[in-house]
């Protein structure tokens, strides 16, 4: 019995202080998943929280014979964020402060803009391709646990972020940014 | 800057992510809520007098022993009276 069934017992059992052991553990890979997947900034930690109280609600229902604890609370962010993405527009993200400081301020400012750019283009990803490549990239998931998480093949899974890869790599080489 | 080095800057900014210090306190605090919530309400305690009162068999009862300590005190005075 792994550490976190054993958890997920003693909170079964009433001792729901517990349940903190588990949300320290996931809450930066849950919260950098709704940020990564809505695209929204401000509002992650908001809906980071509304993930974890419906895994608190659904704890009784979670089989660790049919999966890993990351893989269910992961397939529960998933089904959060499409949720909240159908209900609004998806908010840019905050461009991260100071990206590069290893250039001057020309090669600085280009990289930002590629940088964003980039951004940009992983929004604009469909959202099946967005999700699986921001699992694998952002979250470095096996390939198997994105399948597990998006209820799909694993073969489909490695198309998807290959086509987004792809799309990505467009997008640098058309900035050029090989050039000197 | 090489395509590469830029792909892996930006894949470094996406996956740094700082929660706020009071992320999991918050979420225990919804917890906290939630459970109180859903809890069963706690049993409000009812007044011995009510509990009796609900009860013919206890409405019986009590009245006996009320009569058995009047016929008690009764026979006690009638006891000093007669024989002190």
């Amino acid at each position: 019995m792994t550490e976190e069934t054993k958890i997920i017992q003693r909170v079964l059992q009433g001792e729901t202080e517990s349940f903190a052991l588990l949300v320290q553990q996931y809450q930066g890979p849950v919260v950098r998943m709704v940020r990564n997947l809505t695209g929204d900034a401000q509002a992650c930690e908001d809906l980071a929280q509304e993930v974890f109280l419906a895994a608190f609600a659904a704890l009784a229902r979670f089989d660790p014979a049919r999966s890993r604890f990351s893989t269910w609370l992961f397939t529960i962010t998933r089904n959060k964020c499409i949720n909240a993405m159908k209900k609004k527009r998806p908010v840019s993200l905050e461009q991260p402060a100071q990206r590069c400081t290893r250039h001057g301020p020309d090669e600085n400012a280009a990289n930002n803009e590629m940088l964003a750019r980039l951004d940009r283009a992983l929004e604009t990803l469909p959202a099946k391709q967005k999700r699986a490549f921001v699992l694998a990239e952002f979250e470095a998931l096996p390939y198997e646990e994105i399948a597990r998480i998006e209820g799909t093949r694993v073969g489909t899974v490695k198309s998807r972020i290959s086509r987004a890869r792809g799309k990505l790599a467009e997008v640098l080489k058309s900035y050029g940014a090989d050039e000197p | 800057m090489k395509n590469e080095d830029l792909y892996r800057q930006w894949r470094h900014s996406r996956r740094q992510l700082a929660t706020s210090p009071n992320f999991c306190l918050q979420v225990m605090d919804s917890v906290a809520r939630r459970t109180g919530r859903d809890a069963p309400p706690k049993p409000v305690p009812i007044p011995l007098v009510e509990r009796v009162s609900v009860r013919p068999w206890a409405r019986a009862a009590a009245i006996a022993v009320a009569a058995l300590i009047g016929i008690g005190r009764i026979l006690l005075t009638l006891h000093v009276l007669l024989f002190a």
